[in-house]
């Protein structure tokens, strides 16, 4: 009987349009649109060369040597720090205007930097130029001492040397546009929350009349409870490894070496999704409609903790106010993931499992606790 | 008046609903102002710009060590993190920090003995700031090797030279700009290009809904059978939809004006926002009347809502800005009206005066957007004159 | 004449929906339209309404060419739909408001107007109520009041009882009879030939769209040869007897199914007696007897060779 109850509650979700749409498609198509939006910097931020146009006001030697130092920083093999122009001064200001250029390098009996704004890219051009004066300033030092001091100037190395060496922490390359998507992943969990409180408002006798009906079925509720929960894991399970799918091989977007590990943070994650929507099914009292707003309400303003729309809010949330990074099951579901990325399966993200299967249990629970055995004040 | 009485009935009755759209400006609006609040104001002195580096010096006591540590945070600012893998992982991750610094045990001594020793560090791959720090750096070791080529001995004299060296800089000034609102108008972009995606929404929902209700096939049957010229329903429909636009216009300028009058009031960029948002807004209702014709259930209704204002603002740079989106996206993005609006948008804001040429550009989007609505509004007639025509068989 | 159509045809493709089909409806007339389903009644309908476009054939309503824009013809008719047509997300006053603004621009007698509608469909207890909580027969009620909110002089229903619980249907029946007394002329389709019966003057049945017969129930009825049917419930009837009963006088036509034998009698005052009488004298017990006059469905199986209903 079990078996025949799971099926046909199978195929009756299957065809339920509108709810497959909110918890399989929306959550592709976001997906896709968001890979549209950060495609740019999927790859991590490039060094693109700084556009500076220079203006020689007065041409003298030392001003050329500067410049061909400067040309020769244009012209670096590979990644060329800057894009230079040399041109007149009138044409220099109508590119800084039109943002052409970040900034303009007049050398006369001084060099100087023009710029429209303080930015990075104009602090590096600037850096440039002092590293030239304090070269220069040096070797003028150098000058005096060297007069002084015993030791040729010919056996210095003026090569600059590069003393830093990249090391990794260990783990994967950060790469915060990842976030983005395992919020997504965690809205698609909380999004299986249709899933329950559809389940929910067909076992109640007062929300439907199926569910009146049911309720006179001979079949134990549990039975009943039991095999609608399974129908709605599975297909919220399918839906979920579909998305996972896409992200991974259409989207290239990495979730790391341990891809059983993510799967079973889809599975716990399809749970507390159902879970959530069935607490909310049978705990308020209050129209469709209504409930499927407070669901949406819910899932977005915990996705948005984990994320979703600013990405730096979870890492706030977890700093400032931890103990809603604890009972935010997006949160803790977008930490999963990023924890499986990073750290791989260590205690940080046994932990988020682990709480979240106590939500999960804790929801199920209370659920369970108000539709078993209920007779109604009124249907 | 009865069809456009109607109308506005029906809009109440979705009221919460179309409420949320305004109440997501509203919100992001404040968000973003406090996030815009807590930055510098803009400066007319240069002032060297740094990045939020994290040392971590285990060299304790060494001479070079310090001095490093103190050349570097001149200009950058310091961002303390735990010696904790984990910890450091995270920050690197959310980019509280772009470039973390682990000076080794014993560094001062050994470079300072000539051994060819290195500094360890992490970095966001590839990142502007990681070339930024790493030239700090190398300019301040190299600087130390020079001096200790040249034969001086004395670490401390060294140092000091290295110091005197390193604060000869380059004069630079900043050109005051022709567009003084340059970067203020970074907050009325932003806001109006949000506009967008609000107006999207609330004009599909808006819309297709009094579309739905009134040409449910009996119900517009029975609208035929009245004493009613087909043209005078259809004008208080139209009447209905264009005080609904209106009215959203409206509240969703005045949303943002009201909430942030001293930094959004500046006539002429606001009053070609305003029309910017006035032409798009008309590219909303043409959406609008669209769906309205195809859609016929309410389920549809709130997923094509959903998935046309999402799709729209992500791939014409509403929620990230259209400069950092790849090439190939925005190529396809230009077959999208909100691009031109948002495009729109950022020229208005980069307009240092009203030259000919500069409004040309802006009146050409502007012009695109037109074009959109009016393809939009002839694809919606031709195919509800079709529909109407099947559903009266 | 109310309505007067004559040779209207419509075709839809190949199929011909309306065949040369004339109606005459007169002022004071509940005039009924009798079919079944597919006989052309709604598409008729949709053709005196100017919904439709018709290929040949001419209508006049209230005494004017009925076409789309004919405004002061359709300000005097009422249109109660098969299909419930009103707004989900208005209530059931809002509902009747509207409606009734499309035809009564000025407010005050609306409102009066309004308040009669309610009252006449029994709706008052619910005029807060959006129709998503109305039960069937009060949503039917509901979307009668719309159509005739503003007193037309002419009310087309088209099946508007369609799955509407007993008491409801009556109580629509009722309320149509009303208006008629009041003056109104009323065209009603239906299915259902108990309704028809009930309370049309006069009554036209349809078959492939054309109109096959046309009179009051009494003229129908006497159109056909069947005047009484018989029926008596009698057991192991020899089938040589049948033959013997077709002798008798008056009888059409003998049919012996189940243990049910029936009977079609022309007209005559004592068919019963006869049968009675040959019953008994050839010896056979029999059980229940029962004698009927012949209804529309008589009527339209010896015109058409098929049931009304299937």
């Amino acid at each position: 009987m079990f078996w025949n109850m799971f099926a046909s509650r199978l195929k009756c979700l299957f065809r339920d349009k509108t709810v497959i749409f909110w918890t399989a498609l929306f959550p592709i198509v976001l997906a896709a649109m968001m890979y549209f939006a950060f495609g740019g910097f999927m790859e991590g931020g490039e060094m693109e060369p700084i556009p500076v146009a220079a203006v020689e006001t007065v041409v003298s030697e030392r001003n050329e040597v500067f410049l061909s130092v400067f040309r020769e920083a244009s012209q670096e093999a590979g990644d060329p720090l800057f894009d230079l122009r040399i041109v007149e001064q009138e044409e220099a200001l109508r590119l800084l205007q039109e943002r052409e250029v970040d900034a303009i390098v007049e050398v006369g009996q001084t060099v100087t930097l023009k710029v429209l704004e303080n930015g990075l890219e104009q602090s590096i051009v600037k850096s440039f130029l002092d590293q030239y004066l304090q070269t220069q300033h040096m070797l003028e030092t150098l000058m005096q001492k060297t007069a002084s001091l015993p030791g040729a100037f010919g056996e210095m190395n003026f090569v600059s040397q590069s003393f830093t060496k990249e090391v990794s922490l260990g783990g994967a390359t950060p790469n915060l546009t990842l976030s983005y998507f395992y919020a997504l992943m965690a809205m698609a969990c909380l999004y299986g929350s249709f899933w329950g409180l559809r389940n929910m408002m067909d076992i109640q006798a007062n929300l439907t009349p199926l569910g009146a009906r049911r309720s006179i079925a001979p079949a134990p509720k549990w039975k009943v409870i039991l095999s609608d929960a399974a129908a709605s894991l599975v297909i919220q399970t399918i839906e979920l490894l579909a998305l996972l799918a896409f992200l991974i091989l259409a989207l290239q977007v990495d979730f790391g070496q341990q891809i059983g590990l993510v799967i079973l943070t889809c599975v716990v994650g399809s749970m507390m999704g159902i879970s959530f929507g069935s607490l909310i099914g049978a705990a308020s009292r209050q129209s469709e409609g209504v409930k499927i707003g407070m669901l949406i309400g819910i899932s977005m303003t915990c996705t948005f903790l984990a994320g979703l729309m600013f990405v730096n809010m979870k890492d706030i949330i977890a700093r400032y106010v931890p103990v809603l990074s604890y009972v935010n099951p997006a949160a803790l579901l977008a930490d999963a993931f990023y924890s499986l990325y990073m750290f791989g399966a260590g205690s940080r993200y046994w932990m988020n499992i682990v709480v979240l299967l106590g939500i999960t249990a804790l929801f199920s629970f209370i659920s369970y606790c108000i539709v078993r055995r209920q007779r109604y004040v009124s249907l | 008046m009865s069809v456009f009485n109607t109308s506005m009935k029906i809009l109440r009755s979705k009221l919460p609903i179309l409420l949320i759209y305004v109440v997501v400006i509203v919100m992001v609006s404040i968000l973003m102002m406090a996030a815009m609040g807590s930055q510098e104001n803009v400066s007319d002195t240069f002032e060297q710009k740094g990045c939020a580096i994290t040392v971590i010096n285990r060299d304790l006591g060494g001479k070079l060590s310090e001095g490093l540590e103190e050349f570097l945070f001149r200009t950058n600012q310091k961002v303390s993190i735990d010696d904790d893998k984990e910890k450091l992982q995270d920050a690197l991750y959310y980019e509280n920090t772009a470039y973390i610094l682990l000076i080794p045990e014993g560094f001062s001594e050994a470079f300072l003995a000539g051994e060819e020793v290195f500094l360890s560090k992490t970095t966001l791959p590839d990142s502007i700031e990681s070339y930024y720090v790493d030239m700090q750096i190398d300019q301040y070791l190299n600087a130390v090797r020079l001096y200790m080529q040249a034969g001086i001995k004395n670490t401390e004299e060294i140092l000091e030279f290295v110091s005197a060296d390193l604060d000869s800089s380059a004069n630079a000034e900043i050109i005051v700009s022709e567009n003084p609102n340059s970067d203020d108008s970074q907050l009325h972009i932003f806001y109006f290009n949000y506009l967008s995606y609000s107006m999207l929404a609330l004009m599909i929902l808006g819309i297709s809904t009094i579309l739905i209700s009134f040409h449910q096939k009996d119900l517009y049957r029975r609208n035929l059978c009245a004493p009613i010229k087909l043209i005078r329903m259809n004008g208080e429909l139209i009447l209905g939809i264009s005080v609904f636009a209106g009215a959203c216009y409206f509240i969703l300028i005045g949303c943002g004006l009201a909430l942030h009058w001293e930094k959004l009031w500046d006539f002429k960029l606001l009053s070609l926002l305003c029309l910017n948002f006035l032409v798009f807004s008309i590219v909303c209702v043409g959406i609008g009347f669209l769906t309205g014709v195809f859609v016929r259930s309410y389920n549809v209704q709130s997923a094509v809502a959903n998935v046309v204002t999402l799709s729209m603002s992500f791939l014409c740079g509403v929620f990230v800005p259209q400069s950092i989106m790849s090439a190939s996206v925005l190529k396809f993005s230009q077959f999208l009206p909100a691009y031109w609006y948002v495009k729109a948008n950022h020229l208005i804001g980069s307009l240092s005066d009203i030259s000919l040429e500069q409004l040309k550009a802006i009146l050409g989007c502007l012009g695109i957007e037109l074009l959109f609505a009016a393809a939009l509004f002839a694809a919606a007639l031709a195919i509800s004159k079709k529909k109407r025509f099947m559903d009266c068989l | 004449m109310v309505i007067e159509v004559s040779n209207l045809v419509k075709r839809y493709g190949d199929r011909i929906a309306l065949d040369h089909f004339n109606l005459n409806v007169a002022k004071g007339e509940i005039f009924g339209l009798l079919g079944p389903n597919g006989s052309g009644k709604t598409t008729a309908i949709n053709c005196i309404l100017a919904l439709l476009k018709y290929d040949k054939g001419s209508i006049r309503v209230l005494g004017t060419d009925m076409t789309p824009d004919a405004y002061e013809v359709k300000r005097r008719i009422g249109v109660v739909m098969q299909n419930v047509a009103v707004f989900e997300d208005l209530t059931v006053q809002e509902n009747i408001q509207y409606f009734c603004g499309l035809y009564i621009p000025e407010k005050q007698k609306r409102d009066t107007l309004v308040q009669e509608a309610i009252a006449f469909t029994g709706l008052e207890d619910y005029v807060k109520t959006k129709p998503k909580k109305l039960s069937g027969g009060l949503l039917r009620r509901l979307n009668i009041a719309c159509g005739i909110a503003h007193k037309p002089q002419l009310i087309i229903l088209d099946e508007p009882t369609v799955a509407v619980d007993p008491q409801s249907r009556s109580n629509i029946l009722e309320g149509i009879r009303r208006l008629n007394r009041e003056g109104t002329s009323v065209l009603y389709t239906s299915h259902y030939m108990e309704e028809i019966e009930q309370i049309c003057t006069k009554i036209a049945i349809m078959d492939q769209g054309r109109v096959i017969a046309l009179g009051t129930k009494e003229e129908l009825k006497s159109m056909i040869k069947t005047g009484e049917k018989i029926s008596v419930e009698i057991q192991g009837l020899a089938p040589e007897y049948l033959a013997s009963i077709r002798a008798l006088p008056h009888v059409e036509r003998v049919q012996y199914d189940k243990d049910r034998l029936e009977i079609h009698c022309s007209g005559g005052r004592h068919n019963l007696i006869e049968v009675l009488h040959d019953l008994s004298e050839k010896n056979l017990s029999f059980g229940r007897v029962y004698s009927e006059p012949p209804t529309l469905n008589d009527v339209f199986l010896e015109i058409t060779g098929k049931q009304l209903r299937d």
